[in-house]
């Protein structure tokens, strides 16, 4: 059944657009992030750095899925 | 590179946090997409003035979203300074580091970790008075090596584990935001 939006449809397929985007863009900079290696030269500076990479990369990643999901609402998947 | 004083590569940290800032940089842009997005929906509500409960709990999802974007993006800047920072600080430790090696050469003398040692084997009592009496000026270059690019770990790490807390909650907010976009049917 086709979903009905009492927000203006242009509009929310501008807000499509920029959520789409913003979903990719948060799954390349978690890949991106996982892709480089620094050498800090010290076992607990590394262990340090290591575990900030990878918080970010899991941040990016739940922002991924989030800004999927919201772009799901607004394309009606889950209103319908 | 230092073979044994300094350990590191300040060019892979560099790297590193250049792509941390270029990847925070790119995000805020998405941000403000977003943030213009929401702007011209709140500005033209369309031809029903009222909103749906449906509607209302998704715009809020996208909201919590984008405010977890913005601060990770912020949090991705910061934690890339901070390695460029860092690396700049290996960079300069490295040079103090080949310095005070320089002069333990020229001295005669050994490093044994960070210690400064004088050599086994036969050697005059002059020559030996001679390596003794460099030993302090020499273990003082080697110091200020160490304590340069220990001074630095120790910033970097409290930053590291500083921003690895806001990355764990921007990583809980986004699944907050998850949860709100599914609200029940029929609303």
């Amino acid at each position: 059944m086709p979903v009905e939006h009492r927000l203006d449809p242009q509009l929310l397929d501008a807000l499509a657009g920029a959520l789409n985007r913003s979903s990719t863009a948060a799954l390349e900079a978690s890949h991106e992030l996982l892709a480089h290696y620094s050498d800090t030269g010290d076992a607990p500076t590394q262990r340090a750095v290591d575990t900030l990479i990878d918080h970010a990369a899991d941040a990016l990643r739940a922002l991924t899925d989030s800004l999927a999901d919201s772009l799901a609402d607004i394309s009606g998947e889950h209103w319908a | 590179m230092t073979g044994n004083l300094v350990h590191g590569d300040h060019v892979s940290c560099s790297r590193v946090g250049g792509a941390m800032r270029r990847e925070s940089s790119r995000l805020r842009q998405h941000a403000q997409s977003l943030v213009d997005a929401l702007g011209d929906l709140a500005e033209r509500p369309g031809p029903d003035t009222e909103t749906s409960r449906t509607e209302m709990a998704a715009m809020a999802a996208v909201a919590t979203s984008l405010r977890a974007l913005r601060a990770t993006a912020d949090n991705l800047d910061e934690a890339g300074a901070a390695l460029q920072r860092y690396a700049t600080d290996l960079a300069e430790g490295h040079e103090l580091g080949r310095r005070a090696e320089r002069r333990v050469e020229a001295a005669g003398v050994l490093l044994e970790g960070t210690r400064v040692i004088e050599p086994w084997g036969p050697a005059s009592a002059q020559e030996a008075e001679r390596r003794r009496a460099q030993v302090p000026e020499v273990q003082s270059r080697v110091d200020l090596a160490t304590a340069h690019v220990g001074r630095a770990r120790g910033r970097l790490v409290r930053e590291m584990t500083r921003l690895t807390e806001g990355f764990s909650a921007h990583s809980r907010d986004a699944h907050s935001a998850r949860q709100a976009s599914l609200p029940p049917r029929g609303c």
